[in-house]
């Protein structure tokens, strides 16, 4: 029977961390460590509500140190290869712990490199450790503007921040013609922080929304949002939603006979489950992302398709996935120009460019990466393709077909 | 805005939230009612039930309510299995017994972890979902797709069949009198015994046909459980522990407030509205909607 005490130990958090803590491959002691694996520190949500979606990033990372570790190990400037080895904790979803563990991570693991947890709510928490420990780090699954308005000097931005894609969206909405825009937000940061956005620049474009409700994060039936919609007959519907409510939305918009000329989703139609569970009804939904199987400009996506698919079954998610791989194709350039001290890892980062499956990358003077557009991709026939800006599209633009 | 309260698509979306709230709610409820033990495991065999239903229909083939059938039926094997293994050499000594109820919370809750991380090592992390019954259905003036009403449908009937066992079989009977009054019960002849394996049978087979039947129309995931576990408990302390009825009538008030609540509220209330009925009950009511007042 436990006693308070072994039900603290075993709930309490440090223990809680340090029980679930893995390690991928033997320990090495840090005097060992010049020769010995280059030992790269995370941590990310194994358990809680984040431990689903950040499954997409988890693969990536793993995918891409199985890859590296094949070719003979990671390129360090003036040491040759050695393999990369994990040192990863679960962060149980909370950024408080997360903090910790990069603490940890950086003071008493002494890892080589740090690569990001995930989710915007866990990087925010770790701001203040790596910049502390000036420590380099590339966020990849964060959407906040206040991070990006954070000054940060040692992490730097894979990902384009909300605000730009909401800049971005104007164009795209402008270009299919849309005389009716509706806004639906979920009350959630991500999607709060690109609403702030959107509704001014809607405005600024001379488009008035025709309907602009909130409804809480954790919904579960969307019955009245949409029939209030329906009533606003808009023929745009721009949908700042998580993967949740992404699917309940198009399920209930179907029920309902919603009917609009185009649907744009937040967060969902990346993820694979997203068509297995909605069929050709999750046709002709626009998402935010930058990448599709098919980008033939760009000759590494395709190639890391099939290698995804070959490790783990299942495709990709076309955002998350390709977007955290991006953050490690970029790490392995950089150490291979400037080895592993951090000051000039981080002044390589800062001035390189990078080839990655998204194309080149490259950061600007506050470390947002400034040669990614912030683009829109859209499901036709239960594929992702990238439809803006037109640069990048792997296709057109088309109308929401309608409901089967 | 009073078109769409009164509108029949609302009403039936609040009939087929509240249904499977009944449904999750009910299983725990009959569990804590007769054995005092508070599953906070519940949902964690909520999300064994989705599983179950994922992986017969990905890699059998079945149909997913063959899937729903088959995981109830397992969901009870194992309520009955976890009473045997955890609580049966407990619950014959009567020193531990009265203990049991504060530390069923802690046996439960590392069943919890247990299982969440069992789930993630097995089944991964990922996301999973499939498409059946998907068509949308109108009835009345009020549409929906298929899965939905059949789901309602299947939750309903076997809440019907419950009441029928506990109001007309001697097992029904003698677990309300288990709920009652556990020594009282037992000195009057009831097989005490034979009501805990009933209760925890179908309790648990009831939270993973909860979870075989969410799962036709939710993305399934090893932590699904959790929100399953928080909606299970405020029905059932809504409708008073161990209250059968009181359960159905509280989860029938949480399905109302999630369909009315955005309409008449918006969104930054409706939690306001949820948990601020919750608080004022266990405040003016702390025995739970129907019980008679405590003495």
């Amino acid at each position: 029977m436990p006693d308070r005490r072994s039900f603290l130990a075993a709930t309490g958090k440090p223990a809680g961390v340090a029980l679930l803590c893995s390690v991928a491959g033997a320990a090495v002691a840090p005097a060992q460590a010049q020769t010995g694996p280059v030992r790269i520190g995370f941590s990310i949500a194994q358990t809680g509500p984040l431990g689903a979606p950040s499954a997409s990033q988890r693969q990536a990372y793993d995918l891409w140190r199985e890859q590296v570790n094949a070719r003979g190990g990671l390129e360090i400037a003036g040491q040759g290869k050695r393999p990369v080895e994990f040192v990863v904790y679960d962060d149980q979803s909370q950024g408080q712990n997360a903090a910790r563990i990069y603490e940890k991570l950086i003071g008493d693991d002494k890892v080589d490199l740090l690569l990001a947890p995930y989710a915007t709510a866990i990087h925010m928490g770790i701001i203040p450790v790596v910049e502390r420990a000036r420590f380099p780090i590339l966020a990849n699954t964060i959407g906040s503007i206040q991070a990006k308005n954070a000054g940060t000097k040692y992490m730097l931005f894979t990902q384009p921040f909300p605000d730009q894609w909401a800049v971005a969206l104007i164009p795209l909405i402008k270009a299919s013609g849309a005389k009716r825009v509706a806004v639906i937000t979920a009350q959630l940061p991500f999607s709060l922080d690109m609403k702030k956005t959107l509704i001014g620049e809607l405005k600024k474009a001379g488009i008035e929304p025709a309907f602009n409700e909130e409804y809480p994060g954790d919904v579960k039936d969307l019955t009245s949002v949409i029939t209030g919609l329906k009533a606003a007959a808009p023929d745009f519907v721009v949908g700042l939603s998580y993967l949740n409510d992404s699917v309940l939305y198009t399920t209930q918009a179907r029920e309902l006979g919603l009917q609009v000329q185009n649907q744009f989703t937040l967060i969902g139609p990346a993820q694979a489950s997203f068509v297995q569970r909605l069929g050709p009804n999750a046709d002709g939904t626009i998402s935010i992302g930058q990448w599709s199987r098919h980008a033939k400009r760009w000759p590494r996506a395709a190639p890391f398709f099939d290698a995804y698919v070959a490790r783990w079954k299942m495709p990709p998610d076309d955002k998350d996935t390709t977007i955290a791989y991006v953050s490690c194709e970029i790490l392995e350039q950089a150490v291979a120009r400037a080895g592993l001290d951090r000051e000039k890892l981080r002044s390589a980062l800062m001035t390189g460019t990078f080839d990655t499956i998204m194309g080149p990358a490259k950061f600007d003077d506050k470390g947002h990466n400034a040669a990614m557009p912030a683009g829109f991709i859209q499901i036709q026939k239960g594929i992702n393709e990238v439809v803006w800006p037109r640069e990048i599209a792997t296709a057109e633009l088309i109308r929401k077909p309608g409901w089967q | 805005m009073l078109e769409t309260l009164l509108s029949g698509q609302l009403l039936a979306a609040a009939v087929v939230s509240a249904s499977l709230y009944a449904l999750v709610g009910t299983g725990l409820n009959l569990v804590y009612g007769t054995v005092r033990l508070l599953n906070v495991a519940h949902g964690d065999f909520v999300m064994l039930g989705a599983y179950a239903v994922f992986w017969t229909q990905a890699l059998l083939g079945w149909s997913p309510l063959a899937g729903a059938a088959l995981a109830s039926i397992a969901g009870a094997a194992l309520g009955v299995l976890v009473y045997r293994g955890l609580f049966a050499k407990v619950l014959r000594n009567s020193l531990l017994a009265a203990r049991l109820e504060s530390n069923s919370l802690l046996v439960f809750f590392g069943l919890s972890i247990v299982l969440q991380n069992l789930a993630s090592l097995a089944f991964s992390n990922n996301y999973r979902g499939y498409r059946y019954l998907d068509q949308v259905v109108t009835i009345g003036g009020a549409s929906f797709a298929a899965n939905r009403l059949v789901a309602a449908a299947i939750a309903l009937a076997v809440l019907a069949l419950l009441l029928f066992v506990m109001a007309r079989t001697l097992l029904g009977l003698g677990s309300q009198a288990v709920m009652q009054h556990r020594e009282a019960a037992a000195v009057s002849g009831v097989d005490v015994r034979a009501v805990y394996i009933f209760s925890f049978g179908a309790g648990f087979g009831m939270a993973a046909l909860s979870g075989g039947l969410t799962s036709l129309f939710q993305q399934i995931h090893p932590f699904m459980g959790f929100e399953q576990t928080v909606a299970a408990f405020v029905v059932v302390m809504l409708g008073g522990l161990g209250r059968i009825h009181g359960g159905l009538a509280a989860a029938a008030i949480l399905g109302v407030i999630e369909t009315y609540g955005l309409v008449i509220l918006g969104a930054g209330y409706r939690s306001l509205l949820l948990y601020g009925i919750f608080i004022a009950l266990l405040l003016l009511r702390p025995q739970g909607l129907f019980r008679p007042a405590l003495r």
